[in-house]
């Protein structure tokens, strides 16, 4: 799989430069290297240039897969104003993901510009709910319509749940690293932060964040703007738990100074994120103990709950679902508590669904 | 040099030319026997037949719409094959069902 750098800023211009900056490193370091737009800026410009929905996007079948154009083709109905549906945000979200699938497999690195924090936090949070949306219509009663063309509405979903599925794992490789980009004030950089946090949540891990950008000593800013940039700056480093920081003063930096831009920025083990392998479940006696690592402030603010075979962790309306391990599923979590990396869960057996003879370890339960 | 053919083995007329008579009068005597067995199970089947096409295939003929008619065996067969098949849209009763509703999510209190 290719090495997968993901750049997001405080605003779109400021990730398009951190990419742009990125893209040409590399290119001087004689590295195969893609970059794909990721941003909404690409999306409008899509969307500007398309007469119909044909030429839209190919989220349209993705979407068409899933609901709305599926009852409406069914009865006939016109539900939507095509060149109006074009325009949503949303709509060009699985376009920039199929792009950037594409890319991935293709060349040696991939620089995804993922335009604003608002922006990449909608095409990392997306995998996860469709990927849920749709295998809750893939039912044992629906696979008896499977059509034997191999293009009836269940066939179309099950490819998407597929598609989707390598979405969510490009999000979640350990080849595939975030950073991101804040303008010299405090608000940006504990937004920044804040993004960091949720991303890594969702499983981007974040190994990189800088300040752009920062003023020069001989330069004859305002003494207001130079304390603010110095506030910014403070935020990143307090925020950083792992991270790499640094700052540019003229043009754009890929990464901080004596660092190669494909080297990971810091070290996989030590940034904290919800990915596979770094959720660590341990036996405790007849309990067991499972770890999150979380960022601040998910730590602080994130809830978490069970749902079904489920674990769920909620942040700012978005939830991070994952399928909890088989021992799990015969457990009721009891007990949870801040650790200085994230959360500790404590489970305990449930005697309801437990084979008698291991309910309690020790014989029946009656 | 005899002028007397060997018999096919099929052939079981002549008792006399055979040495072995107690083996073929034995074997004649089953294939009657068997050939009696077969005439009364062909005239029991027809029985059968018939049977099946008074009590269940001519009420069955006037059955339009086989989901109508549960207790007609054809009528439930049919139903199900089409239902296996995929051929039979949800009934009305399926679709108007009220799905059940999601499990919540049970929240835990995380603690410092």
């Amino acid at each position: 799989m290719s090495r997968v750098i993901w750049l997001a800023g405080s605003s779109d211009e400021l990730a398009r430069s951190l990419a742009a900056s990125t893209h040409r490193a590399l290119l001087d370091a004689g590295v195969e290297v893609a970059l794909v737009d990721a941003s909404a800026a690409a999306g409008r410009s899509r969307a500007d240039r398309a007469g119909t929905l044909d030429d839209l996007t190919s989220g349209e079948a993705l979407l068409r897969g899933i609901a709305a154009e599926v009852a409406a083709g069914e009865l006939g109905a016109d539900l939507l104003v095509r060149e109006a549906w074009a325009g949503l945000s949303c709509a060009g979200l699985p376009s920039a993901w199929r792009s950037v699938s594409h890319a991935v497999g293709r060349s040696e690195v991939v620089v995804v510009d993922g335009g604003s924090l608002e922006r990449t936090r909608d095409l990392v949070v997306l995998p996860g709910i469709l990927e849920r949306a749709v295998s809750a219509f893939l039912t044992p009663r629906a696979a008896m319509w499977r059509s034997p063309s191999g293009r009836g509405h269940f066939d179309v979903l099950a490819a998407l749940r597929d598609e989707v599925a390598t979405w969510t794992g490009l999000i979640q490789s350990p080849s595939t690293t975030l950073r991101l980009v804040t303008a010299p004030e405090s608000a940006d950089a504990h937004r920044v932060v804040d993004a960091a946090a949720l991303l890594a949540m969702h499983g981007l891990a974040v190994d990189g964040l800088a300040v752009h950008r920062y003023p020069r000593r001989r330069e004859a800013w305002p003494p207001d703007v130079r304390v603010e940039a110095e506030a910014a700056l403070e935020v990143l480093q307090e925020g950083a738990q792992g991270c790499a920081v640094w700052r540019s003063t003229s043009r754009m930096r890929p990464a901080p100074k004596g660092r190669q831009v494909l080297e990971q920025l810091a070290d996989p083990g030590q940034v904290p994120a919800v990915r596979p392998g770094s959720v660590v479940l341990v036996a405790d006696g007849e309990d067991y103990l499972l770890d999150i690592p979380l960022r601040e402030p998910a730590r602080r603010q994130a809830r978490l709950g069970t749902v079904s075979h489920a674990a769920v962790v909620a942040l700012d309306d978005t939830h991070r679902w994952w399928e909890l391990p088989p021992v799990l599923r015969r457990c009721r979590a009891v007990d949870a508590t801040r650790t200085p990396t994230g959360w500790q869960v404590r489970w305990t057996p449930d005697v309801t669904v437990w084979p008698s003879s291991r309910g309690t370890g020790q014989g029946d339960v009656t | 040099m005899s002028d007397e053919r060997p018999l096919p083995w099929w052939y079981s007329g002549n008792e006399s030319t055979n040495t072995n008579e107690s083996t073929n009068a034995s074997e004649s005597t089953n294939a009657s026997e068997s050939t009696v067995d077969w005439l009364g199970l062909l005239s029991g089947a027809v029985r059968m037949v018939d049977w099946a096409a008074g009590a269940v295939l001519e009420p069955h003929a006037a059955h339009d719409d086989p989901t109508e008619h549960p207790d007609c065996l054809v009528c439930r067969t049919l139903a199900l094959v089409s239902d296996r098949a995929g051929l039979v849209p949800p009934t009305q009763d399926d679709a108007t069902a009220a799905p059940e509703p999601a499990e919540p999510i049970r929240w835990i209190t995380v603690r410092d």
